[in-house]
């Protein structure tokens, strides 16, 4: 994995209790986002997202979204939490994964497929348990299953997709 | 100020706790949910009366119920906040199934002084203040107490009488010595004679401990509790010299050409007071602070009965600072029998770098803190006693390189007040006597001597140090684990020394 990547910017540990907090903690601590061109603009349209239906998705993990214009590329941030995010989510458990994800109308293809890698890689009970014992340097003692050093490239690079190059590809599917 | 809860009534909360939350499963949201549980404490207006211990520690149901509050975290940022690592998970889990002594040996895979960290280290800006449980409830006093654990389990340790001293390694014939017999020498003779060395401990004065003894105060660290680390060294086989001051008794040169030594570790702390350097602090009735807790502590001047120590009789005392050193003074003089004591302090409560327990502890007592005022000089009667300390109004100004905001003094606002005592508590400086009388032993401007970050080596060959006499004055825990870096290295410098021989 990347090792001079400062993740500061994509991963944060977050210790909100509630849902509208814990995703304002997200888009505050993981600096990417201050590159949005209206960030409360962001926060306003991921928060009507959740008000249509929750983004927490079973096992611990949420993946909040909200839609811009004129983003040139999706941007994902991710927040870990110890104790647990009260999330409405689908299975009724906390969330300790929360992603969220910025991305314009136009992208759609784009966002999907972040998405979908995404999920591939988080599904792993092992990559969800190296999440969390994420350092504040975000640099895993042990070294990671390729699943999870895979999500942590995916988020330095803030390229999102298995169907291309790298350790694991599309060809053992 | 809050009322005082009793250890009874503290303990009957925790016993409803335990049985509310002991043996089913807890999410973290259960275990946020469990209130910090407060340490019980002699009440204020007994404990000015007497030396003991102020803080009485948990009982068996508090600490049980205060370790559910951990959550265990798997990444563990309580850990990064400690500067030895101790695994602080692991030994609050332990504690909270009451297996003490499981949990007292993980805290010694990494801490050598348990009992004495529990209760001096400053946890809230260390690893209470990383926690997870303080941030999640959004306040630092709410993170789990930790200290208060550490200490609950050494002290089981130590009454039940099931302390296991280190076992030692068959002799390697080599001769090493500690200078000083604080923190740091304590954790550097026991890692040394461990290794089969053979360690001798030269104390200045007549009893040792260091800073634990004659610094910190009987009402915040008892004194049997050093002695206990100390008698587990004597147990151990370390010799303990009293009596000997290096750089007069001995120098440093004498003790490793003529009296063989093979590496020496240097601990002597930072004892040299510092000073205002103002008009009249040569008047008696002007302490240090050091000097006037010595008295107290090392000489139980306090216990008028025992020891002859003289006791200055004081009615109303201004101690100048606002750290440790300046509550302890504050405290010890209320002890002593003053009327009335006063910290002067330049910054307000906020600036204040006193431990915040200390602070409010010393508040419960009643001492007065006159908060933005500077002293000017100090005025005397013709006995050449003081009556009067001049002192003018200061006001924050912009933050300086420490990030406090400095103090700014308001012309014209000087006054006079009236005391007839003076505690400088402004800090202490490296003791000077070994730099002094050592050649080739390189120093800062401070005066602290310069080591190699990683393993404590001088400018000397064979020659270590570790503590406040390299950090300056700092914490306990910091000198513990520099002595443990130290011991480290000799035992690495020692071995290389056998092979080459």
């Amino acid at each position: 994995m990347s090792t001079n990547f400062d993740f500061d910017s994509v991963i944060c540990h977050i210790f909100s209790q509630t849902k509208t907090e814990a995703i304002n903690e997200v888009i505050d601590k993981c600096s990417i986002f201050r590159t949005l061109p209206d960030i409360n603009r962001f926060r306003r349209a991921v928060l009507n997202r959740e008000a249509i239906e929750t983004t927490g998705i079973g096992h611990g993990i949420a993946i909040a979204h909200g839609k811009i214009r004129n983003l040139s590329h999706v941007q994902v941030g991710l927040g870990l939490s110890e104790c647990g995010v009260d999330y409405d989510a689908k299975d009724g458990l906390p969330v300790h994964f929360l992603f969220v994800i910025a991305s314009s109308p136009t992208r759609q293809f784009e966002y999907i497929r972040t998405l979908s890698a995404l999920l591939r890689t988080v599904r792993s009970p092992e990559v969800r348990d190296e999440l969390l014992k994420l350092d504040e340097n975000y640099e895993c003692p042990d070294p990671l299953s390729s699943q999870g050093s895979s999500l942590m490239k995916m988020l330095a690079d803030q390229h999102f997709s298995w169907l291309w190059k790298n350790g694991i590809t599309a060809s053992s599917h | 100020m809050m009322a005082h809860h009793t250890k009874t009534d503290l303990d009957t909360l925790a016993q409803n706790l335990w049985q509310q939350y002991s043996g089913r499963e807890l999410k973290p949201k259960d275990r946020l949910a469990i209130p910090p549980q407060e340490m019980p404490s002699q009440a204020p207006d007994e404990r000015v009366a007497n030396m003991d211990e102020v803080a009485l520690g948990y009982t068996e149901d508090q600490v049980k119920v205060e370790s559910l509050r951990c959550l265990q975290c798997a990444n563990a940022p309580c850990v990064k906040g400690c500067p030895v690592g101790i695994d602080i998970p692991r030994f609050i889990a332990k504690a909270a199934e009451g297996d003490f002594a499981a949990s007292v040996s993980v805290i010694k895979e990494s801490s050598m002084l348990p009992s004495i960290c529990g209760r001096v280290c400053p946890q809230e800006s260390q690893c209470q203040l990383t926690c997870t449980v303080g941030k999640s409830l959004k306040s630092i006093d709410k993170a789990v107490n930790i200290g208060r654990i550490e200490r609950y389990v050494a002290d089981w340790e130590s009454s039940t009488g099931k302390r296991e001293n280190p076992e030692v390694a068959p002799s390697t014939g080599k001769k090493v010595c500690v200078v000083g017999s604080g923190p740091a020498s304590i954790t550097a003779a026991a890692d040394l004679r461990r290794e089969g060395h053979e360690v001798v401990m030269f104390e200045a004065l007549h009893k040792a401990g260091g800073v634990l003894v004659y610094g910190i105060p009987e009402f915040r660290l008892p004194k049997r509790i050093v002695k206990e680390e100390l008698d587990a060294l004597a147990a151990m086989g370390v010799k303990l010299e009293h009596n000997f001051l290096v750089g007069r008794t001995a120098k440093l040169h004498d003790l490793m050409e003529r009296d063989g030594f093979d590496a020496i570790f240097l601990g002597t702390g930072a004892g040299l007071p510092k000073f205002l350097n103002i008009e009249g602090e040569n008047l008696v009735g002007v302490f240090s602070a050091n000097e006037y807790l010595t008295r107290s502590n090392l000489m139980r001047a306090y216990d008028r009965k025992k020891a002859g120590t003289p006791l200055y009789h004081s009615k109303k005392v201004a101690v100048f600072g606002g750290g440790n050193v300046a509550m302890d003074a504050a405290r010890t003089a209320l002890r002593l029998g003053a009327e009335e004591v006063t910290i002067v302090y330049r910054r307000t409560d906020e600036e204040m770098p006193a431990r915040r327990e200390e602070i409010a502890h010393a508040k419960e007592e009643g001492v007065k803190f006159l908060y933005l005022h500077a002293p000017l000089k100090i005025l005397g009667d013709e006995k050449g006693k003081v009556t009067q300390v001049e002192l003018i109004t200061c006001e924050l100004g912009e933050p300086d390189a420490s990030g406090r905001r400095s103090p700014v003094e308001i012309p014209g606002s000087e006054a006079l007040y009236d005391f007839d005592t003076v505690i400088v508590a402004i800090g202490n400086a490296s003791n000077p006597l070994i730099e002094k009388t050592t050649k080739g032993l390189d120093v800062n401007r401070r005066g602290n001597i310069i080591v190699d970050e990683e393993t404590c080596a001088t400018s000397m060959p064979g020659v270590y140090a570790g503590g406040d006499i390299v950090l300056g004055a700092a914490t306990v825990i910091l000198a513990m684990g520099q002595g443990r870096k130290a011991a480290k290295a000799m035992n690495a410098y020692l071995a290389g020394r056998e092979e080459s021989a």
